[in-house]
């Protein structure tokens, strides 16, 4: 009655293929999402080959051409230096794709586990772990951040780390959440029947199903660690200078905003432009992921 | 095989299901009636063992069924769920959810025995690497159905196997449901608030209203005005086609 | 009798596919029963009527006409006159169709002063008259949350809610499907008594030819979005078309093995 296409996929790879080619298909129908998409790709992409596209090294120092108008030399200008800010841009983007890669890669799969554990067991688990993420949501995040980066040092693994413990909770509320909806249904029960023991259910059959709201609101989420890796790098916290990073040029250009702006507005606009493409990616995915699981 | 004895299951603080018996031999077929709220859903649970039972004994093959380890309890019956749409793993392929109790179990030969359960309910094996979205209601229902003969079960539970489907897939089911019976000579226990589907696939049926059963007759009687209970005869009466009050338009 | 409704060459399709194929047909104040296995169309058929079709639906018709007014090119303003008002329209499962935050009664008072411009003591005197037309207890009931009244129940409530308006034609969705025969019995008993005394037209759409044998004047039988038989109901039994033979024995009977 509603099967998908004429000829049966001849394998759970192929099966696999065709559900992630129709999810590609339905982000493709989404303007909004495939902008974000090709926002976050290019980002990549230059943060990648960020050596091979820089103009310039970006921690030469040029003291005779310091805060230059853009031209024809340095594109985006030099700041007070005199280092090409185009070079800091693109190195930089190396440093915020870095945090935002390993807060994304750490933190929804811990809140996946806290959360599907605490949702599943319910009990002492459930308290232990949710009051532990009440803890860390009461603070706002980059305060959060600040003090952990404060007691620990400045530093990029530690403001990795920092911006990590302080994202985690709100996944694995989700996961608790949707956890608590599956843990009831009827492939669950039948699961149990068969024999699959708790973790194997929880593995198996829970987990997958909590993946995707949480995969939405990492991307959603990469915005705010964008910014909040920024704020750190604001207030000196983040890499040591003279590495390139955007939120401490944009701290170092705010002496200069009035009459040398593009010293603050050349990473400030890369900060937004980079939130925004995280953003729209996740709003697309959230309308490709969501509906299609119930 | 399996025997039940004033049976009572509570929940939510209430007595759901109180002072049950019955007893279905190897390869017999009961089927319960009783409309929503009888109890009905909840005593098929009990027995699936996915509810505790508060009171009265089960027993398979003679052993008290709480001796049993919930593996072997597998082995034994396995239930099929009334919801076609709720009873498959959304993210989960056909061959992956009928793989599900294999793995758990050990038992190799994985491929061979998935495309014989697939067989077995009239699905080639085009259906293996199909997604529970693609497929029909009827689809869905008989793949809960090769689920569940998967370990091979001695009886198999079934709760509202038809409702969820329409009355083509309904009469597919029930044709496969008799063949299934007649060749591999499982146990049904079903329960149903369709009297003529439990007449059809049950030689024994048994009336339930407030937890408790008011009536066990043959089926066969049934139909001959055997039922004695009001309530076995109400149900009957609804079972027949609506008359209407007036004539004419 | 004159013509109620008017469908000619109704089709739906999503995308490439036709659900609804060339579907015709004419209907007074009677009983018609559309019949079909699900994924026929029937569902698609009622909501085009109401031009409540869900996203993605293409609809084209030759004619589309309720009491001789234009369905297809209507504005949203005439739709919202026709919905509710003269086109009730009666849905499966009421757990899902009835408001779960409001009780019971003041959803029917909301339905009735939707329509009619009356106060607030009058709209609730009409409220417990439908609540007594369709055998719920009216004190009881109306103060009853959707969630504490059973399926059967809920249904007549929701017939209730339709029937406010006095409207010239129900659409019944397998208002039935969700029930077990008791409680299917008590809403059939009220639907007929309903629809006979206000002379109602009601199309009663449904899977089991069966059920609407017994209720309907008339019978009409879709198979993948055609219908192949059109035929009275006591007529039934005669049905020459293979796919109505096969919906007339696929139900199982008691007594027949």
């Amino acid at each position: 009655m509603s099967i998908a296409s004429a000829r049966a996929p001849r394998s759970a790879a192929e099966a696999r293929l065709r559900e992630l080619a129709a999810a590609a298909r339905a982000l493709a129908a989404n303007p909004a999402g495939l902008a974000g998409l090709a926002i976050v790709l290019l980002l990549v992409l230059l943060a990648l080959a960020a050596p091979v596209l820089a103009p310039d090294d970006p921690n030469r120092q040029d003291l005779a051409l310091r805060l230059a108008p853009p031209g024809a030399l340095h594109w985006l200008g030099t700041d007070e230096l005199g280092r090409d800010i185009l070079s800091r841009l693109l190195y930089g983007s190396r440093i915020t794709l870095a945090i935002a890669a390993a807060v994304a890669a750490t933190v929804p799969l811990a809140g996946l586990a806290a959360g599907c554990a605490a949702g599943f067991f319910g009990g002492i688990a459930d308290a232990v772990l949710m009051r532990t993420a009440d803890v860390f949501l009461a603070f706002p995040r980059l305060i959060l951040a600040l003090a952990l980066v404060a007691a620990m040092g400045p530093g990029l693994a530690h403001a990795m780390l920092a911006i990590a413990l302080a994202a985690w909770p709100p996944y694995a509320r989700l996961a608790r959440a949707e956890t608590l909806a599956l843990r009831g249904r009827e492939f669950v029960e039948a699961a149990r029947l068969a024999g699959a023991s708790p973790a194997r259910l929880l593995v198996r059959h829970i987990a997958p199903l909590c993946l995707p709201s949480l995969i939405v609101r990492a991307s959603l989420d990469m915005a705010g660690v964008i910014l909040t890796a920024a704020g750190l790098g604001f207030l000196g916290l983040g890499v040591a200078p003279p590495t390139a990073e955007w939120g401490a040029m944009i701290a170092a250009g705010r002496r200069f905003m009035l009459d040398q702006w593009w010293v603050a507005a050349a990473p400030g606009v890369a900060i937004a432009v980079a939130a925004l493409g995280f953003n729209l990616l996740g709003e697309g995915l959230r309308d490709v992921l969501d509906p299609r699981q119930r | 095989m399996i025997e039940a004895r004033d049976l009572s299951v509570r929940r939510g603080g209430r007595d759901i299901v109180r002072g049950v018996s019955f007893a279905v031999a190897a390869g017999g077929a009961l089927g319960i009636v009783g409309e929503s709220g009888s109890g009905k859903t909840t005593l098929m649970r009990a027995l699936a063992g996915l509810v505790p039972i508060a009171g009265g004994g089960l027993t398979l093959d003679g052993a008290p069924i709480a001796t049993l380890a919930p593996r072997a309890r597998g082995r034994a019956l396995q239930l099929v769920f009334q919801d076609p749409y709720g009873s498959l793993h959304p993210r989960h392929t056909v061959a992956r959810a009928l793989m599900e109790p294999v793995a758990v179990h050990r038992l190799g030969d994985a491929a061979r025995r998935i495309d014989d359960a697939l067989r077995s309910v009239g699905l080639g094996p085009e259906f293996r690497y199909r997604y529970p979205h693609q497929l029909s209601g009827g689809q869905r229902q008989r793949v809960a159905v090769a689920r569940a003969l998967m370990l091979a079960p001695r009886l198999l539970l079934l709760d509202e196997p038809t409702a969820a489907l329409d009355v083509l897939a309904q009469a597919e089911m029930i044709a496969l449901l008799r063949a299934l019976r007649r060749e591999r000579g499982i146990g049904f226990l079903l329960v149903s608030h369709d009297l003529a589907l439990v007449a059809a696939l049950a030689e024994r049926v048994a009336v339930m209203q407030g937890g408790r059963f008011v009536e066990e007759l043959d089926a066969a009687a049934l139909a001959h005005g055997a039922a004695r209970h009001p309530h076995t005869r109400d149900l009957v009466a609804a079972s027949r086609r609506y008359r209407r009050a007036a004539s004419g338009a | 009798m004159s013509a109620l409704l008017e469908v000619e060459d109704l089709r739906v399709s999503f995308g490439a596919r036709e659900a609804v194929r060339g579907v015709g047909f004419a209907m007074g104040r009677e009983r018609l029963a559309l019949v079909g296995a699900s994924g026929a169309g029937k569902s698609l058929i009622g909501r085009s009527i109401l031009r409540l079709l869900p996203p993605g639906a293409a609809m084209r018709a030759r004619r589309l006409a309720f009491d001789g007014t234009d369905i297809a090119q209507a504005d949203a303003a005439s739709l919202r006159a026709l919905r509710g008002r003269r086109i009730g329209w009666v849905l499966q499962d009421p757990k899902f169709s009835l408001n779960p935050v409001m009780t019971i009664g003041a959803q029917i008072e909301e339905a009735v002063r939707l329509h009619q411009p009356i106060s607030r003591r009058a709209a609730r005197e009409r409220t417990m008259a439908l609540l007594e037309a369709v055998r719920l207890e009216p004190a009881r009931v109306s103060a009853l949350y959707p969630h504490e009244v059973s399926g059967g129940m809920g249904q007549r409530a929701m017939i209730a809610m339709m029937l406010a308006p006095d409207p010239d034609l129900l659409i019944a969705d397998e208002p039935t499907s969700a029930l077990d025969p008791t409680s299917t019995q008590q809403v059939l008993a009220v639907l007929d008594a309903l629809v006979a005394r206000r002379g109602m037209g009601l199309l009663f759409i449904s899977h089991d030819l069966d059920l609407v044998a017994g209720f309907c004047d008339r019978v009409l039988v879709l198979e993948a979005g055609r219908i192949v038989e059109s035929c009275a109901a006591a007529a039934l039994e005669e049905a020459r078309h293979p796919y109505t033979r096969r919906l007339l024995a696929a139900r199982p009977r008691l007594g027949v093995p």
